[in-house]
């Protein structure tokens, strides 16, 4: 048997990168740049702001995009093999605004253009060789010299533990950087003052080893094409358990971020979890043992019942009836309707054990509207596992030869009808990162749900790309777990 | 027995585990605690005796301005509000700043950067950090001093017969050291950010050299940048003054500046040096800065203001010091050493992230929120609140609900994009706008919280004309003029259509708006039934704020439902409506609007000086925009704002005469109230 957990184990890796790359691919081609968000009004409208909101430039994003590796091709950079013949019909289509004919939309002829840019650092001597060609048009030079900044243009070392060689590298890039950024080509500079500029953008380019050292030829060819893409990027960090930071704070990383949500998370997954089991085991051999009586009808019809009721209806319901303006049975204190716990400047004051009342009494709901619909799912499974159980020979024989009654259900039913729920329970285990996104945000509890939620309006790409990696690992995990306690559940089940 | 011993054993197992995990985490929080006094400690000794807080307000002290680069020959362009000098003074007495201000705001900012250009978060800032000048309470296009004591105009050094700005700084003012509480626990700040710093006029180029570096990408920044672009030179004579120099252009052989540049001198804010111009280690970003430009061309230092360590907190030296920002909110306490002690009369201010505007009313209806915002749809639930057992009680306890309305600085539209083959007439669009009942809209959809409008302007800014025709609602009209423009029902399915290169289109569009707002998607669907009258199919589209973005930068919508919010005048309407940006992505022109013009006005508008004539300009401005209908203008929300009792001083600048004459602001500020108990 173990060789078949140590070939399960085995095959973990290689399931999880497959899994690694379908997500990779579908969020890169899912479309969207960063865009210019709008803001909500006091009252939840949107509006956006007529004084201070600038148009996007034509490298508005590109640090954000370099950042996250998205100026380069997805899983494989044909790239330094672009022809002559591509690049005069880019241009032409960027200089005419028009494709087969018909003119480009604004969105088309942005993305075109974002597209070349990327594109540019892998043809820099082809687009030099434009720019310096005197007989084109000053606009299609004025395009190739933009766009040779563009590719030219390199992104330094950033943070505070840098070696003396990346500090060297970093004035090297920005001096460089600055030499490309004031030779811009301008609508409005005259044919000598851009022959001036692309004199001197050839002899930035002569500097750092012209045609030669801006080429990719065989070996380095094929480098590039397997892992100068989005995906080698990403896998080379993965493999080195570094998940990267969080979009709007550098400070903060992925796994300290969820690290710091895992209490919710788990709370809101594992007690439910735990008390629901204990409840459904309770309530299904009540149901089980008075089948068809009126407790396992009245029983049944609550759960049906609370079987139908969504948990948008409920969410509120309880903030509304119970929580708001009421106080907890005998005392005055009032039944809290958000939050993990009282705002920090109370909570911080209060000592170990008044915290632990403080978060009970602030998960009474919250656990309420996660635990209902499924204790009325799992009560009801566990009624048919009892009764399944129940009318085996072997109960019958626990009876006839004198046990308790109490002990026929609780050694020999009991047992033997938790293996049904025990294993649906184990292969759950990937909930705890799905957390419960609806009662997280009516109950304000910022746990995975909606951290991982708001990362994909966000678009914050390592956030959502760690979702999907750890969510496939605790489920695959969760399997691997679920397979054990078949074997030791039940020992007629075997994997030799 | 067995059995027994074994209960029993399990049962103190557990106990014992119970107890050890109880003491683990006792003692994880003292060392917490612990850690906190221990900064506490470091920043009180750091901050030395200066930390004392007054005990009550006291007048700020007048002293003569005289220092060597103050020239007395020149005027100072920076008049004292006599709100704050006297007005004020008189209205708090004796009174100390006491109790903490809270509010809320929908959504989390996502990062406090300098330059983030979300409303909220620039207001923030705002808070922490002062201008060169700021606006008199309750008046447009004026200027008190704020951080500068003096801002003269002297001849230009290029071209005398224009003028250059200088500046000269108020003495004395700090920028408090940054907290340790306020960073991620495991995270190391050098000594050199625990200590105060002096704001000098260093700060304020720093700024300027930020703005306009093209590495910096931020968006407030890039909008920045296009403004001033027009400064031909930024020269820092001392620690306490520096002169702007703006561009000399020549209009009919007359040498001229920018009508705009001195409201852009007096709103430039300083950038503190000492937080980002360093890691957090203490070392510089950039060895070597010793050129006048470095800031302003350098792209490695912009990649690392980017993502710089101190992108989540607010180095403060205004009225307001950043106290500190979580999950649950953010927080401001009150500057004590600000050289105006009348800027803030409380102790804090707290705004609590909320989820939505329902969490935000739960939240001010169980007491927890000073103040709220009421959305038109909720004013039932108000009037049945008021009349709950709750609120008698609440309101017997000091806690009763005060309201004031007022008109939201913002209008709400609908943008019909003028590259389909739909709305490129100008008859068309002026037909759809008669086809909508918007009194209807104010009446039936906002509860009358709102108020109709003809033209791009705030309804009571000066260059909003009063005189200006709303397009009547006219259904029949507007039918008659579709089938003069060529829509008519040609297959009898009734929904009219047009030849358009040989091939029959349907009219048949997609209005998107923004489906979390009940207003809107009601509003939306009133306007899709109207049109269905007039045989126009409006499919109404509701998206969530990131895709309704992307359909506006991306100019793929074929009508919009948005809102602008608005500025204070002198208004600019370059940003919406110059062809400039008309088929660029992105741009605020996302309906490809482009007339000629509009383009001359708004070139006329930035070189005219007389108030007169700019008013002129702006009203031609408005008639031109609402005879070519490129929106329908909709309405502009009234807010309700509900108050508890114990916030005091909330009142209109416009409607108090008595205590500002002549006031034009028409909105409450909030800055000039407080706390009684």
């Amino acid at each position: 048997m173990s060789h078949y957990f140590v070939r399960r184990l085995f095959l973990l890796p290689v399931t999880l990168f497959a899994i690694i790359l379908v997500n990779f691919v579908i969020l890169n081609l899912v479309p969207g740049d960063p865009v210019n968000m709008a803001d909500r009004s006091n009252t939840g409208d949107i509006t956006r702001n007529a004084d201070s909101e600038g148009n996007m430039e034509e490298n508005h994003h590109l640090q954000f995009r370099e950042h996250y590796g998205l100026t380069l091709p997805i899983l494989f950079n044909n790239w330094p093999s672009i022809t002559y013949e591509n690049l005069n019909e880019a241009l032409e289509q960027l200089l005419t605004k028009q494709k087969s004919g018909k003119e480009l939309s604004v969105q088309d002829y942005h993305s075109l253009r974002t597209h070349w840019g990327d594109r540019a650092r892998y043809i820099m001597p082809l687009l030099l060789q434009e720019a310096e060609n005197q007989s084109l048009s000053f606009s299609r030079r004025q395009l190739a010299a933009n766009l040779f900044i563009r590719g030219g243009t390199q992104m330094g070392y950033v943070g505070p533990t840098l070696s003396a060689k990346q500090k060297q590298q970093n004035r090297e890039i920005a001096r460089s950087n600055h030499q490309l950024a004031k030779n811009r080509v301008s609508d409005w500079d005259s044919v000598e003052l851009l022959d001036q500029k692309v004199s001197e953008l050839a002899f930035w380019f002569r500097e750092r080893g012209g045609v030669e050292a801006f080429t990719k030829k065989g070996g380095l060819k094929a480098k590039a094409f397997l892992f100068e893409t989005r995906f080698a990027r990403y896998l080379s960090r993965v493999v080195l358990l570094d998940f990267g930071t969080l979009r709007n704070d550098s400070n903060k990383t992925v796994i300290s971020e969820v690290a710091k949500r895992i209490k919710y998370s788990l709370t809101l997954a594992v007690i439910p979890m735990l008390i629901t089991f204990c409840l459904c085991q309770v309530f299904g051999m009540i149901m089980a043992v008075k089948q068809n009586g009126w407790p396992d009808v009245s029983l049944n019809i609550l759960f049906l019942v609370l079987f139908a009721v969504p948990i948008f209806v409920v969410a509120p319901f309880l903030i509304e009836k119970i929580a708001l303006h009421h106080t907890f049975p005998f005392t005055k204190i009032p039944i809290p309707y958000s939050g993990f716990h009282s705002s920090s400047a109370i909570y911080d004051k209060l000592t170990s054990g008044q915290r632990l009342m403080d978060t009970l009494r602030h998960l009474l709901l919250p656990l309420i509207a996660i635990m209902y619909g499924t204790l009325a799912i799992q009560a009801r499974l566990s009624r048919t596992a009892f009764l399944e159980v129940l009318r085996q020979d072997w109960v019958r024989t626990a009876h006839a030869k004198g046990l308790p009654f109490l002990t026929v259900l609780i050694k020999h039913v009991g047992r033997n009808g938790a293996i049904t729920i025990v294993t649906a329970l184990a292969t759950s285990l990937g909930v705890i990162l799905g957390g419960s996104l609806i009662v997280e945000t009516v109950f304000e509890i910022n746990g995975f749900g909606r951290f991982f939620y708001e990362a994909i309006l966000n678009r914050d790409y390592n956030v959502v790309l760690f979702s999907a990696f750890a969510g496939s690992l605790i489920t695959l995990v969760g399997y691997i777990v679920a397979d054990l306690a078949y074997t030791i559940l039940d020992p007629r089940v075997s994997f030799s | 027995m067995r059995k027994q011993f074994s209960l029993w054993k399990g049962l103190s197992l557990f106990a014992t585990t119970a107890l050890l995990g109880m003491v683990w985490w006792s003692s994880q929080l003292v060392e917490k605690e612990l850690k906190l006094l221990r900064t506490d400690l470091e920043e009180l000794k750091n901050e030395g005796l200066y930390r004392a807080a007054p005990v009550a307000f006291q007048a700020p002290e007048t002293k003569p301005l005289t220092r060597p680069h103050i020239d007395p020959k020149y005027p100072n362009l920076l008049e004292e509000d006599p709100f704050y000098a006297h007005t004020l003074p008189s209205l708090v007495g004796n009174r100390t700043p006491k109790g903490i201000r809270k509010e809320a705001l929908i959504g989390r900012p996502e990062h406090l950067h300098p330059f983030n250009n979300f409303r909220d978060v620039s207001n923030m800032t705002s808070m922490c950090v002062g201008t060169v000048a700021q606006l008199k309470v309750g008046k447009y296009e004026t200027m008190a001093p704020d951080l500068a004591i003096k801002l003269e105009a002297r001849p230009h050094k290029s071209e005398p017969t224009t003028v250059e700005y200088w500046v000269h700084l108020r003495e004395n003012l700090f920028w408090a050291p940054l907290s340790k509480s306020h960073f991620p626990s495991n995270f190391e700040l050098a000594p050199h950010f625990a200590k105060r710093h002096s704001v000098t006029a260093h700060d304020f180029k720093f700024y300027y050299d930020a703005v306009m570096n093209p590495s910096v990408c931020e968006p407030k920044a890039a909008s920045l940048r296009s403004y001033f672009s027009d400064i031909e030179e930024f020269e820092v004579i001392d620690d306490l003054t520096f002169v702007v120099r703006w561009k000399v252009h020549y209009e009919d052989g007359e040498a001229k500046i920018k009508y705009s540049a001195l409201n852009l001198t007096g709103s430039l804010q300083p950038l503190p040096c000492f937080v980002f111009q360093y890691l957090a280690d203490g070392a510089k970003i950039l060895d070597e800065d010793g050129a006048s430009d470095t800031y302003r061309t350098n792209s490695v230092w912009a990649q690392n203001f980017a993502h710089h360590w101190a992108k989540n907190v607010i180095p403060s030296c205004g009225p307001y010091l950043f106290d500190g920002m979580d999950e649950e909110g953010i927080s401001f306490k009150r500057n004590p050493h600000f050289y105006n002690p009348y800027a803030v009369l409380v102790e804090g201010v707290h705004f609590a992230f909320k989820e939505s505007f329902d969490a935000v009313w739960q939240d001010f209806k169980a007491g927890n929120l000073d103040l709220c915002h009421l959305a038109p749809n909720q004013l039932l639930e108000l009037e049945s609140f008021l009349k709950s057992r709750e609120y008698r009680l609440q309101a017997e306890n000091g806690m009763k609900i005060e309201s004031i309305d007022y008109l939201d600085r913002c209008f709400y539209y609908l943008g019909w994009n003028l590259s389909t083959d739909f709305f490129n007439s100008a008859r068309v669009r002026q037909a759809m706008t008669m086809a909508i009942d918007r009194e209807r809209i104010i009446h039936q959809n906002l509860n009358e919280m709102a108020v109709s409008i003809t033209g791009p302007f705030f309804r009571f800014s000066p260059s909003y004309d009063p005189q200006v025709n709303e397009w009547p609602y006219n259904p029949l009209e507007a039918r008659r003029i579709l089938e003069q423009e060529g829509w008519m029902d040609l297959d009898g399915d009734g929904i009219r259509d047009r030849m358009i290169n040989g091939k029959k289109v349907p009219f048949r569009f997609r209005l998107c708006y923004f489906v979390k707002s009940l207003s809107a998607k009601v509003i939306a669907e009133y306007i899709a039934t109207s049109l269905k009258e007039i045989g126009i199919d409006c499919q109404i589209y509701g998206l969530d704020i990131t895709d309704l973005s992307r359909q506006f930068d991306d100019k793929t919508f074929d009508a919009i439902f948005m809102g602008w919010k608005l500025g204070t005048p002198p208004d600019d309407p370059r940003q919406i409506w110059h062809s400039a940006g008309a088929k660029e992505k992105g741009s605020s022109n996302a309906i490809g609007f482009a007339n000629p013009k509009i383009d001359a006005i708004i070139e006329s508008l930035n070189y005219e000086p007389s108030p007169a004539d700019r008013k002129k300009l702006y009203h031609q401005f408005h008639q031109i925009i609402r005879d070519e209908a490129p929106y329908t203008f909709l309405y502009t929300p009234k807010v309700r704002l509900l108050y508890r009792e114990r916030l005091k001083n909330v009142f209109i600048p416009r409607d108090r005469p008595d205590l500002i004459p002549a006031a034009d602001i028409p909105e409450p500020n909030l800055e000039v109230t407080y706390l009684e108990s």
